[in-house]
């Protein structure tokens, strides 16, 4: 590949002007993928300047990662080339906010948190209960695809995204979706640019439609002594009429990290922990606590009780934050998410434990009742082949998810990046819909600007 | 513009004549209230079957229209799609556009029947059965004799053991032929059965053509229910077929023949009501109006025939059972009769009074309100879609676990009568007032 | 057609998969649109197999093809406009598979949307998204078209209810994208098929969520006798966050007919109804309806009835699912819109669609989801009138541009199909419409697939096409 090897700041400069184009050592080691620093980060205004920067990158055969909270720059493979880093930050408008039609558009480098409270103003909120709450973006959320407990009531991203406004990797400002809360209008392109970490399009506007903030909420937790009984419980709610905010299955080790702080731990160590919310008008969620009781104790729980106010929220939190608070705890831990059935999820985890045990690792799995699991590896303490210990045990996990009688869409969404290439990617094995997606790739990007060699099949 | 644009607005131009000619025309204005939604198709047992546009109601609208419009002759593939529509008119309770779908096919049969020619043997024989046996009770007497005695004299079962009637492809062709009675109805015209108690109604009985020879067991139950619950019975003499196996072949020339016979003898005394126990006669006598033009007398006689017609579910459970009844543990599945609940729109008469007999457990089958593929003449002219149909009723009745299946039909009873044998069922299958007459017996 | 072709054909499928007479063709020219267009020939495949090699002869042979359902779209997406192919799939319409354990059905295309429900009743569970024509519709169809339904309002379009497919590409390939899980890595790709109108792919198998059914449900009927207080009655619903499972308005123009049909006991002499559906936990049920009541009341109802029973509530449905045939009653032809609008501008745009219809001296019928702000006027005229249905083309298309205007889409879940694609263009920029297109190329490069829907062929830009004599048009001889 032949390019200038100075790229020109002038010109990037003349685009978002002088003071938002940066080079400081402190804002590119910011801005770091996989251990790989940009030359240089530029900061758009507005979504015209976004189409700018990106022309101006294609013109000069230069790759560009964009990003906004640097919270999850490190889910992907390591990046082939990264010569920009488009930093979002100053699009952080909400530019069209209608609390009476329940719709909302909002720019991409609006922080969640910040997002949350002006919509908690009218009693109203978005889904998206998801890590590094404080940092992360709208624009990394969806282009992660961050998961949320919250999922199991209101759907993923996908199921509440309207409509959005993006650049492509020629630089063309284009939409798809709209925002109104019922639309075929077109092709949902939008649905392909979420989890698409960057590769498709560089996201500079998002409409959603947001939900009423429900009266009355309470968390139940109950603990079992096993998975085998935590998963009848489970069972037991989906096949009730109770429809839950959320249910989050935490094996021992996950229980210890969400009740870990204060010592007022709600469940005895190497205990699975369910915990259940419910929300709805107070007679609503009294008849959740009811029949959650009826159920936990003909699953044999060994108690159910709800969260007391002083550390629900602290506890929520954690589930929230659990990735984060892995990786804080044990840095080289490597995090798997993985799609899997809930009729599989017992298997999956039987499978996992079996993968621990002959591997040398710890492995601790926090699981979404409605079908996705996080299962973490943990190097143990004072090992010293940390690397060849976690690849091999990261290959048998995605052995194990492609067991036929597990069948589960396993990706490894955090790691070090040597354990990444040792273990031959983080997207598993390859699929035949991959070429789908090369496809897909070539129709937004055909010059691979955009975050090169960091999607499934070597996009 | 695209092609089919242009291809339409030059049919409009050219106009070419109405493939239809001479009486019974189907009606622009009956036709148009089509908006091809295709809510039909999935009611329709042969689009069901087949999944062919072709043989869908809206599909045999759509060629009834192009007929119309000169666009498609009136040649051997309308018919044949026109031919294998059951006329079981489910299509008419699915239609939110209150298209009279029966009334259009039963047009287009006349159409049929007189623009189209038939091959030679296929004309005898429905020149035959509709002109010169159905309208003739004696003739009906005297097939009947022959036929009984092929069944009783041993002949029956010689011809079945030795695998003559596979091999002359008759096997199940034969299997759904009447039972013939031993007893004919025939005796009972002229008379008349009081009421047992206080009486409550005066009704006549429309005894019906082949029913006289094969179910008049079913007709002395029905005289023995109605008058059981208060009702005078009048058999009037002279009566003859309803005319309806015509019609929905198109012979409407002689539906309407027999037709004129039953308002004269009918209408000639002053009843509450008139009751049959064939759903599929039902429907064609409270349709008499569709066979003469409005306005003619003959018009206005058939309404008021049609005023006083009533199925004998429908009239039962209106007038309320006042007979006593005894307790029959029993679980029963009930089968619409296509004539009843889509030509009648009676659907919770008959359930109704199951529901009444104490003990008896109704199970509603899946899919209870499609075809069995009896439609009147349907399994004789059109076997193995007859069958095809049969088998899945079967599945689904056998499903519910009762062990007996309940109609309101007598063509119903017989076609799933074979089925059980056919299929190995073991089922019983029995009319609604064959049912209720067995608990009256016990109570007496 | 060449006639090579059709030996072809039946060579892989048998005579009995292979139409293609005059007579029998004639009989694929509409679907439930006004648009018309005849194929030349018209296969029922009953293998992913059999489609690939489907499609592969019409590389072959260089001829157009697409899928058909049942045939019940309202946008033309099953009409062969460039004649060639119709890959008809009422015969692979076999369920392959009903997963209770994880809510999942595996299904062929051509399986009945409502024979879907029917089959997973016994478990409690049934396929949420309710299109009015489910009784009739197809899941491949569905699929094809994202569609929606009353209750999409609380539970979502098709896509939402989609987890994976089996396609079959329009080079013959056969691929799998997703699968039973709720996700799997890579790009969303079923987010992608579903809804494209079959211009991508054919769909040859469906994986589709199962919903379990919500312990009560109540129906409420509010009868209004003004349309402002109606829809000012929706607007107070949705700002006070009730979130009812369904929110219908029917106008009384439409209720009288849609009454004549049903006899569910709408009353006549209104200005139109609230149909409205409350679903869960009882407890919540009760207190919902207790909020709706008192909302509908506040803005002038004249009566808030509880449906009684199953049976009153289902006839109450049959009422709002089977109205557009309803008015077959009145009408032989009526094309129907499906814009959206931002739910807070409904008082306005009725006020909008009734001035539109006086304009241009017309009747025009208003049944739809009022709760998602996606509206169906039903513009009545009689085909034979030339006039008259000049003026419905510039009465729909003023209505469309209302709907533009006021920050909706222009089709909410009947599709672009051949009927709007030229207005696409009120909507998307020439750089959307060239991405969409280029997406389309990426999987469809012939533009053999589906040719003549969704995008803009780029003649009469900005005019809905409906065709000027239409179906059931050509006066009788």
């Amino acid at each position: 590949m032949s390019h200038p090897a100075q790229i020109s700041f002038a010109r990037l400069e003349e685009i978002v002007g002088a003071p938002h184009v940066l080079t400081s050592p402190q804002d590119l080691d910011l801005r770091r993928v996989d251990g790989i620093s940009p030359s240089v980060v530029a900061q758009p205004a507005d979504a015209a300047q976004v189409a700018e920067v990106l022309r101006f990158a294609r013109a000069e055969k230069r790759s560009v990662i964009p990003c906004g909270g640097c919270s999850k720059l490190g889910i992907g493979s390591p990046p082939s080339r990264y010569d920009i880093a488009l930093d979002l930050s100053r699009l952080n408008r909400v530019m069209a906010y209608d609390p009476q039609d329940l719709t909302l558009g909002v720019e991409p480098g609006m922080r969640i948190e910040e997002l949350l409270r002006v919509l908690a103003e009218q009693k109203q909120f978005l889904p998206m209960v998801v890590p590094f709450l404080e940092r992360a973006t709208i624009g990394g959320i969806v282009a992660a695809n961050s998961s949320s407990p919250l999922r199991h009531a209101y759907g993923g991203i996908r199921d509440f995204c309207l409509g959005m406004e993006f650049v492509t990797g020629e630089g063309i400002q284009a939409k798809s979706g709209g925002r109104v809360v019922k639309n075929v209008t077109g092709y949902d392109l939008h649905k392909l640019l979420i989890g698409s970490l960057g590769t498709l399009g560089v996201i500079t506007r998002v409409n959603f439609r947001t939900f009423p903030l429900l009266p009355a909420q309470r968390t139940f937790v109950a603990a079992f002594s096993a998975a085998a009984p935590a998963f009848e419980f489970c069972g037991a709610i989906s096949r009730s009429p109770l429809s839950p905010q959320m249910v989050e299955i935490a094996d021992p080790g996950a229980a210890d990290v969400i009740f870990s702080s204060g010592g007022q731990s709600q469940t005895e160590p190497r205990k699975w922990a369910v915990l259940v919310s419910a929300a709805g008008l107070p007679e609503v969620v009294d008849r959740y606590a009811r029949e959650l009781g009826h159920m936990a104790a003909a699953a044999n729980a060994d108690e159910l009780a709800p969260l007391g106010d002083s550390e629900g929220p602290d506890v929520l939190a954690r589930i929230r934050e659990f990735p984060r608070m892995i990786l804080e705890a044990v840095p080289s831990a490597a995090i798997f998410r993985i799609g899997v059935l809930p009729a599989a999820m017992a298997g999956l985890l039987g499978e996992l434990a079996a993968v621990a045990a002959a591997g040398g690792v710890d492995l601790i799995s926090m699981t979404r009742a409605s079908g996705i699991m996080y299962t973490a590896i943990l190097p143990k303490e004072g090992e010293q082949a940390v690397v060849a210990l976690l690849t091999k045990a990261v290959q048998e996990v995605f052995r194990a998810c492609g067991k036929p009688e597990i069948n589960a869409s396993a990706m490894l969404e955090w790691c070090r990046p040597e354990v990444k290439s040792a273990a031959g990617g983080v997207w598993g094995p390859p699929r035949p819909d991959f070429g789908l997606m090369r496809r897909v790739k070539n129709s937004f990007d055909p010059n691979g600007v955009l975050s090169p060699g960091r999607f499934a099949g070597g996009i | 513009m695209t092609e089919t644009t242009a291809n339409t607005n030059q049919i409009a131009a050219t106009a070419p004549a109405s493939g239809f000619s001479g009486a019974d025309i189907p009606a622009y204005e009956d036709y148009a209230h089509c908006v091809h939604c295709g809510l039909c198709l999935n009611q329709c047992p042969t689009y069901k079957l087949w999944g062919l546009e072709a043989d869908s109601p809206r599909g045999r609208i759509r060629q009834i229209i192009l007929v119309d419009q000169g666009r498609l002759p009136l040649g051997d593939s309308f018919v044949q799609h026109i031919d294998q529509c059951l006329d079981c008119r489910a299509c008419e309770s699915a239609c939110p556009s209150g298209v009279q779908y029966g009334k259009l096919v039963e047009s287009a049969r006349a159409q049929i029947e007189q623009n189209y020619r038939r091959p030679l043997f296929s004309r005898l024989a429905r020149d035959f059965v509709f002109r010169r046996l159905l309208p003739y009770p004696h003739r009906i007497a005297i097939l009947a004799r022959v036929l009984y005695l092929y069944q009783r004299s041993g002949l029956q079962s010689l011809a079945r053991a030795s695998g003559i009637l596979g091999l002359l492809g008759l096997a199940d062709r034969e299997r759904l032929l009447p039972p013939i009675d031993r007893k004919f109805f025939f005796s009972s015209l002229g008379r008349t059965y009081p009421a047992i108690g206080q009486r409550r109604a005066r009704v006549a009985l429309f005894a019906g053509c082949v029913a006289q020879v094969s179910f008049s067991k079913l007709h002395e139950a029905t005289i023995r229910v109605l008058t059981a619950n208060g009702c005078e019975v009048v058999v009037p003499a002279g009566q003859t077929c309803c005319g309806a196996l015509a019609a929905h072949a198109g012979a409407r020339d002689a539906a309407r023949g027999v037709a004129r016979t039953n308002l004269d003898v009918f209408l000639k005394d002053d009843f509450d009501a008139i009751i049959t126990n064939a759903a599929g006669c039902g429907s064609t006598l409270k349709e008499y109006g569709h066979l003469f033009p409005a306005g003619t007398a003959e018009h206005s006689k058939a309404s008021a025939f049609q005023k006083k017609m009533r199925d004998a579910t429908e009239f039962l459970a209106d007038l309320g059972m006042t007979a006593p009844l005894a307790e029959l543990p029993l679980r029963v599945t009930y089968q619409d009769s296509c004539h009843l609940l889509h030509g009648q729109k009676i659907r919770e008469a008959p359930r109704k009074l199951l529901r009444a007999i104490p003990g008896v457990e109704l199970v509603e089958m899946n899919m209870a309100d499609y075809c069995c593929g009896s439609a009147g003449s349907y399994n004789v002219t059109e076997t193995e879609t007859s069958l095809a149909l049969l088998a899945e009723k079967m599945k689904h009745a056998r499903a519910t676990g009762a062990p007996v299946i309940v109609t309101a039909n007598p063509g119903c009873l017989l076609q799933m009568r074979a089925g059980a044998q056919i299929h190995s069922t073991g089922q019983e299958v029995v009319h609604v007032v064959e049912l209720l007459d067995r608990v009256l017996a016990k109570s007496h | 057609m060449n006639p090579q072709l059709i030996r072809d054909l039946i060579a892989l499928l048998g005579p009995k998969a292979v139409l293609s007479s005059p007579e029998d063709l004639m009989l694929y020219e509409y679907d439930g649109s006004v648009e018309l267009g005849s194929p030349k020939c018209v296969v029922f495949p009953s293998s992913a197999r059999e489609v690939s090699e489907i499609v592969r002869l019409a590389n072959r042979y260089e001829v157009p093809l697409l899928g058909r359902g049942a045939g019940t779209g309202l946008s033309g997406g099953a009409i062969a406009r460039d004649g060639g192919m119709v890959v008809a799939f009422s015969r692979m319409n076999r369920i392959l598979e009903i997963d209770a354990a994880n809510m999942r059905a595996v299904v062929q295309p051509g399986v009945v949307n409502l024979d879907l429900s029917r089959a997973v009743d016994h478990l409690g569970l049934y396929f949420a998204p309710d299109p009015s024509s489910q009784k009739a519709c197809t899941i491949g169809g569905n699929v094809s078209e994202n569609s929606g339904g009353p209750h999409t309002l609380a539970y979502g379009v098709t896509t939402n209810h989609v987890t994976g497919l089996e396609l079959v590409l329009p080079d013959g390939e056969i691929v799998r994208t997703g699968g039973k899980n709720l996700e799997t890595s890579g790009y969303d790709l079923n987010g992608l098929f579903v809804g494209s109108e079959g211009t991508l792919a054919l769909v040859t198998e469906i994986t589709v969520r199962l919903t379990r059914k919500a312990e009560a449900v109540k129906t409420l009927l509010a009868v209004y006798d003004t349309i402002d207080d109606t829809t000012e009655s929706v607007f107070e619903i949705t700002v006070r966050a009730i979130t009812p499972a369904a929110c219908e308005m029917l106008d009384g123009f439409t209720l009288r007919a849609v009454e004549d049909y049903v006899h569910a006991g709408f009353p006549k002499d209104c200005a139109a109804v609230l149909l409205i559906e409350v679903e869960g936990l009882s407890e919540a049920v009760e207190a919902q309806a207790a909020a709706i009541t008192e909302v509908c009341k506040l803005h002038r109802a004249r009566e808030v009835r509880v449906a009684r029973d199953d049976r009153e509530r289902a006839l109450l449905w049959k009422g709002r699912k089977e109205a557009f045939g309803a008015l077959g009653r009145i009408s032989p032809m009526y094309y129907v819109q499906d814009g959206v609008i931002p739910r807070t501008r409904l008082p306005e745009t009725l006020r909008r669609i009734a001035e539109i219809a006086a304009k241009y001296e017309l009747q025009i019928g208003n049944i739809f989801h009022a709760g998602d702000g996606n509206l169906h006027p039903l513009i009545l005229f009689d085909e034979r009138d030339r006039a008259q249905f000049d003026r419905v083309v510039a009465a729909g298309g003023e209505i469309m541009r209302h709907c533009v205007d006021v920050g909706g889409a222009l089709t909410g879940e009947h599709g672009i199909g051949m009927e709007k694609n030229e207005l696409m263009s009120l909507i998307f920029s020439p750089e959307d419409l060239a991405l969409m297109a280029r997406v389309r190329a990426a999987f469809n490069p012939e533009g053999r697939l589906n040719p003549g829907k969704v995008l803009p062929l780029g003649k009469g830009c900005g005019e809905i096409r409906i065709p000027h004599i239409p179906a059931s048009a050509a006066t009788p001889a």
